[in-house]
């Protein structure tokens, strides 16, 4: 039997070292090709690519506002979530665990958590440019996510009392060791504005074609809106300012399709981040027997000159009542996200606020320039005193159904503003009364049971 | 030495009567059985007249009465008038649509089967060869099934006997047709499917009967759905390709050492074509759907056409296996001495997996043409307000699944009167979750036997009787837990952009389940083994189990596999084999007995609402008990004036249904025991006498709880899912007293439908026994038949699934099959013959 030990015994030794060692570097392939950690600085910018999570914002705050009103058949057919914020119920969820707004910005906070976190573990060097654009991108991402949350869960900004009153949870890592708890509205503002400050060097600068993603205008222009919906007009009016000198682009109405019912397409050129409500919030979608109509106030409001009247509604032959179009971007759910008129209303609004006149009447003349019909536009002229309430009735016309208005109601009615919003509704009136507690809404009952923090008293 | 050749011919037919089971039970629904139509139409009459007292709005009334055949405003006027109707309703008696579901919904199910078996050769060269055909026809018209197979074996060997080698090939192809696939629908009682001369009706589904209004009816498709119709319009046939070939090379180097090598190749492609035509109501509806009317001007977003759902996947395996194994022996003839055998071995598989799915959108069979359309515009749906795209169903997914293991095992026989083994195994592969390997010790166990029988000083009457004695160690990992972060990646379909959502978080403490086992067993037999014996116990300590654990929102996920419990366990198995002789019937019987226990030591997960304990699904552990258990929530029974159901939240009666369910203090929970049997077994029998025998086959499990159905009054006004208990349910003030069914309102009250569902009063003892099967069999030979040239002829008739011999549980539920769908007997015909 030599011949078949001095034959087989070899082959089969070699056959058998070929395959385990082909076998062992096998075990290092990922099992599957669409399930895998991220590798690459590439497979982690997925992350901020996927845009069904990340240009996303709550729904709840804008049905919760004075912009529409809703038709009794219309409401009848939303989810029990939506017909009870818009009511302003005490407890909007009626034991509804899928929360969309809560589990969407959490949902976000975590993707820019990974981020970060892996980050840490990627050498930079590789693409030193990358890893900082991701890192500013993070960043920007989770303030979103922290500032949308605290809209809702979170009262209005107080410097009083912001170091006790009680605002959202401020995740800082994807674990699940780490235990949720409430921070302050100080701590939670302090998060924001730390985020995104840290945020500006690393972004990259604005590209349109990529709107959906962070850049540094855009981190400027959510510094403004944060700094002013914490009354703080000096700062908002200071990255206000920043933003506009890096992108100030207005859309000539004059140059749309006015009667389409889409005039504006996602290549709006006053878009400097592109985001909208979330799906969840059906009552807000664009729709041609829509039952969500324009509040008759804020309708009436517009002069006939002015063509965001057409721009922005559309008479619905059913109902005869006025509802919205298009978004600001072309879509059917209404725009959320940073543009550039939002930044010169908000530069107008602080500059009137430092007595600044001129400045702020420049500003809102060479925003509705672009919004009048060629040569009928008149330059505002205003004095001092009533100058920023003259900014805010604009505002209010300039960016309805734009996430902004319960957030503007919000800090308004901290200074005094005293507006009292009502629903006749069914034949019951429901009253929302200025800086009532259901101003800030619940968290879901089983993010309550399951963290232990406290609910909001409603 | 001389080949002989043996041939076989196994011919096979079984019947099930799928009519019998489904009428009996759940047909369009399991819970009008035995509830007389008339009754439930006279209840409807109640609803009309909360109507009429304006108690309730006409909306409400449409989702609940749309009959079959007329417009929903027909019915409405007709039942205002009441002369009109009694006269709707007397005709409407006479009507029991599972008359028609038996004609035109379902069929016997029959197999047949038949098999060739050749077999040739000797030790040197040998081959088997095998050819099948199964032929099905489903319990459900349109349905069926055929199956070929084809294998052969073949063995070989070269240098007397040393080297051989074993190849086997088998492939096989089944041709599925699928053309019956929804469930019935959810229709009245007293529906017609087909008109007088066999044409088939409309039944109301996902809309009104009369929807659309007539303004748009010319630019729709028709959008009526007919369901007899639809089992002849569908189109869906799926091919399964199979096959699987061996090697195996073995080598005996001397007496003692052998060596072998194994290859196995294995690869299995699907292929699934399901056209649904134009005519087809699932492709209409959705064209309709879409269909945007502007004026006169309309357009289809959905192509007009069929749509054709072409998916396909294949799997692959290739296994490389080499082993050694010595043997060897200290051995006299007349006494056995010593024997050592050891084993060691590698086993490689490397598993790869396509699949994908391509929806045509617009096809046209004849040329098979097709039209895409825009995935990325979102279409306000006619009817609703709401906006969607067009489903997008095309996908590709890719898995590669590596496994390497490596393992040793001994045994050491001393005179087959001790004996004692080990073993000792390393697994390795490429899914995340063993990446942890390092951080884990090999798997192993030792055993002992002693087989006292043969001991010098054994002195009792019992000719065998052995001791055995085995510990180990076993772990596992779960396939999707990882200790990275993994995310699931996509191509955006509108920005073609690789895009990604995390679906498991990273898990630093990651581990494998860990079990460690103890047996003891033992093993006699009489004289001439009528009775054998065989008797174990075992416990078990099972920690760092894994569990699908809800998790806190705000991390951005709801739910998460972790490490996150322990467990112990208990119990035996007895088994009992005797052989009686009564008179000239000889009796074999064999009685199988397991019982085990399990209990939750710890579990980390977090709090999760009470309700989600009553849900079907994964358990969720609770401390103290069974892992698989039966929890209820606390009533005190029905409002003595509505009739509604009282719950109690911190033994206090509340009617808020939800903070209960939401609640997390497991306080407010029942536990009745476990959800699955912990005494379960069986009884077999066979009775010979001469050529014929007879064997009767019995089961049982026992010590176990289940939660049955009963009237869910938002299913039967939304769905028309009626329940026997709806005759029970408390209708005047004093019903309290003798039941627990609430009082119905009108609408429905949805969280008193679920708390009630979820309440004690609904769970019940599964204990049962069960007769398994009845068997006849009488074997033809040559010996009692002289004209049969050579071999033997088996013929048997049996029949499976007779039915319950006695149940614990007094509602004539059967607890194998708490929802109906009681399979129904099956009758078997065989016949099998050698040449």
């Amino acid at each position: 039997m030599r011949y078949c030990k001095s034959i087989i015994l070899p082959f089969a030794i070699t056959l058998i070292s070929v395959c385990f060692g082909t076998s062992c570097k096998k075990l290092h392939e990922p099992p599957s090709t669409e399930l895998q950690p991220p590798s690459t600085l590439e497979e982690l910018a997925a992350l901020f690519y996927y845009q069904t999570i990340m240009n996303y914002s709550p729904g709840l705050n804008e049905l919760s506002a004075d912009n529409l009103y809703q038709l009794y058949d219309f409401w009848l057919q939303r989810s029990p979530v939506q017909q009870n914020a818009y009511l302003w119920k005490p407890d909007i969820y009626g034991g509804d665990t899928a929360a969309g707004d809560y589990d969407l910005c959490s949902a976000q906070v975590l993707n820019a958590n990974i981020v970060l976190e892996d980050l840490q573990k990627m050498s930079a060097s590789s693409n030193p440019a990358l890893w900082n654009k991701l890192k500013g991108m993070a960043l920007f991402f989770r303030s979103w996510a922290v500032y949308n949350m605290a809209q809702l869960y979170a009262p209005a900004y107080d410097p009083v009392t912001a170091y006790q009153d009680l605002g959202v949870p401020l995740r800082q890592s994807s674990s699940t060791s780490e235990k949720t708890t409430r921070a302050t509205v100080e701590q939670t503002y302090d998060q924001i504005t730390r985020d995104l400050q840290e945020a500006v060097p690393l972004l990259p600068a604005f590209d349109a074609i990529n709107n959906n993603l962070p850049s540094k205008p855009a981190a400027y222009a959510m510094l403004a809106r944060v700094y002013q919906s914490m009354n703080q007009h000096q700062l908002a009016e200071r990255y206000a300012d920043s933003c506009l000198g890096l992108y100030n682009q207005l859309l000539n109405y004059n140059t749309l399709s006015i009667s389409d019912r889409a005039p504006f397409n996602k290549t709006n050129p006053e878009i400097i981040f592109k985001s909208n409500v979330t799906d969840k919030a059906d009552a807000l979608y664009e729709l041609s027997d829509s039952g969500c109509i324009i509040d008759s106030v804020l309708y009436q409001s517009y002069a006939t000159n002015d063509l965001r009247l057409k721009a922005f509604y559309i008479i619905n032959e059913g109902s005869g009542l006025p509802i919205s179009k298009k978004s600001y971007n072309g879509i059917v759910f209404p725009f959320t996200g940073l543009a550039s008129d939002e930044m010169y209303l908000i530069r107008a609004e602080s500059r009137a606020r430092a007595g600044n006149t001129t400045g702020a009447m420049n500003d809102l003349n060479t925003l509705l320039k672009n919004r009048w019909a060629t040569g009928t536009f008149v330059p505002f002229t205003t004095s001092p005193d009533s100058t920023v309430n003259l900014i805010l009735q604009e505002r209010r016309k300039e960016l309805p159904f734009r996430g902004l208005r319960w957030t503007d109601l919000r800090r308004l009615n901290k200074e005094g503003y005293n507006i009292k919003l009502t629903r006749n509704f069914n034949n019951t009136t429901y009253t929302l009364l200025p800086n009532d507690r259901l101003y800030v809404l619940p968290f879901p009952a089983d993010v309550i049971s399951v963290t232990g923090m406290p609910q909001n008293p409603r | 030495m001389g080949k002989h050749l043996l041939l076989s011919l196994l011919v096979a037919c079984g019947i099930h009567n799928c009519i019998y089971s489904q009428e009996k039970t759940k047909s369009f629904t399991s819970h009008y059985v035995n509830a007389p139509v008339y009754k439930i139409i006279e209840d409807l009459e109640a609803v009309f007249n909360l109507y009429i007292s304006g108690h309730i709005r006409e909306e409400d009334i449409n989702i609940t009465i749309d009959f079959n055949n007329s417009s929903a405003t027909e019915s409405l006027n007709t039942f205002c008038h009441p002369d009109r109707a009694d006269a709707m309703l007397d005709s409407m008696k006479n009507n029991d649509v599972r008359k028609d579901l038996r004609k035109y919904y379902y069929q016997n199910d029959i197999t047949r089967r038949y098999t060739l078996n050749v077999t040739e050769g000797n030790t040197v060269n040998a081959y088997h060869l095998l050819l099948g055909y199964d032929h099905t026809t489903t319990g459900r018209r349109g349905n069926e099934q055929q199956h070929f197979v084809l294998s052969f074996n073949n063995q070989h060997a070269w240098l007397k006997n040393r080297l051989q080698l074993f190849t086997s090939a088998r492939a096989s192809l089944n041709k599925n047709i699928n053309n019956n696939m929804a469930d019935p629908p959810e229709i009245y009682p007293y529906s017609k499917l087909t008109d007088d001369d066999g044409h088939a009706l409309p039944v109301p589904k996902d809309h009104k009967d009369s929807y659309p209004g007539t303004a748009d009816i010319t630019k729709l498709l028709d959008w009526k759905y007919r369901p007899v119709d639809e089992i002849s319009f569908a189109n869906n046939k799926t091919n399964i390709l199979e096959l699987i070939s061996n090697y195996a090379l073995e080598y005996k180097f001397n007496d003692n050492l052998t060596g072998k090598l194994i290859y196995q190749f294995e690869k299995k492609t699907t292929e699934n074509d399901n056209l649904k035509s134009l005519q087809t109501y699932y492709t209409r509806n959705l064209i309709n759907l879409y269909t945007q009317v502007n004026g006169n001007n309309v357009s289809y977003p959905v192509p007009m056409g069929g749509i054709l759902d072409r998916g396909k996947s294949s799997y692959q395996a290739d296994n490389i296996g080499i082993r050694m194994q010595y043997a060897k022996m200290w051995d006299t003839i007349q006494k056995p001495g010593q024997q050592i055998n050891l084993l060691a071995g590698f086993d490689s598989k490397i598993v790869n997996t396509q699949s994908s799915l391509r929806r045509l959108y617009g096809y046209n069979e004849d040329v098979q043409s097709s039209v895409e359309p825009n995935y990325l515009i979102r279409y306000p749906i006619y009817g609703q307000s709401t906006a969607k795209k067009v489903p997008f169903m095309n996908r590709s997914v890719g898995t590669n699944e590596n496994f390497l293991s490596g393992y040793i095992t001994g045994i050491y026989n001393y005179q087959n009167q001790f004996v004692v083994s080990g073993s000792m195994r390393q697994d390795a592969s490429n899914s995340f979750a063993s990446r942890i390997n390092d951080k884990f010790s090999p798997l192993w166990s030792v055993g002992l036997a002693w087989e006292i029988s043969r001991a010098r000083f054994y002195r009792l009457r019992l000719p065998y009787l052995k001791l055995r004695a085995t510990h180990g160690l076993s772990g596992n990992v779960y396939k999707q837990a990882s200790s990275e972060t993994i995310l699931q990646f996509n191509t955006d379909v509108s920005t073609a952009q690789l895009v990604a959502a995390p679906v498991s978080l990273s898990n630093p403490d990651l581990r494998w389940e860990k079990s460690r086992m103890t047996n003891f067993g033992v093993d006699l037999a009489s004289n001439n083994n009528r009775i054998i014996l065989t008797a174990d116990y075992y416990f078990k300590n099972s920690t760092d189990l894994f569990a699908n654990t809800q998790i806190d929102p705000s991390i951005g996920m709801r739910n998460a596999i972790r490490n996150s419990a322990s467990m112990t366990g208990k119990g035996f198995e007895l088994g009992l084999t005797m052989n009686n002789n009564l008179g000239v019937i000889k009796w074999a019987s064999t009685f199988w007995l397991n019982h085990s226990v399990d209990e939750i030591k710890d579990y980390k997960g977090s709090a999760v609402p009470i309700g989600e304990y009553c849900l079907p699904g994964d358990p969720i552990p609770l401390k103290g008990h069974p892992l698989n258990s039966v929890y209820s929530v606390k009533t005190l029974g029905l409002n003595p004036t509505t009739g509604q159901l009282v719950g109690v939240y911190k033994g206090v009666a509340s009617f808020d249904y939800n903070t209960i369910l939401q609640s997390t203090d497991v306080s407010n929970l029942t536990w009745h025991g476990s959800s699955i049997p912990t005494y379960f077994g069986l009884f077999n029998n066979t009775f010979r006498w001469r050529d014929l025998s007879l064997s009767v086959n019995i089961s049982y499990k026992f010590g176990y709880y289940f939660r049955r159905t009963s009237i869910n009054y938002n299913d039967l006004f939304e769905n028309h899912v009626g329940h026997i208990d709806y005759m029970k349910r408390w209708q005047h003030p004093g019903d309290e007293k003798n039941t627990t069914v609430p009082a119905m309102t009108f609408p429905s009250n949805v969280p008193e439908d679920t708390y009630y569902s979820f309440s004690g009063n609904l769970v019940e003892r599964g204990d049962h026994i069960r007769l398994q099967e009845i068997r006849l069999a009488y074997k033809v030979s040559k010996d009692t038949f002289h004209w049969l040239r050579s071999g033997t002829v088996n013929i048997n008739a049996g029949v499976n699934n007779l039915g319950l011999l006695w149940r614990a549980n007094g509602h004539g539920v059967d607890p194998d099959y708490i929802n109906g769908f009681v399979p129904s007997p099956t009758l078997i015909f065989g016949l099998k013959t050698n040449f």
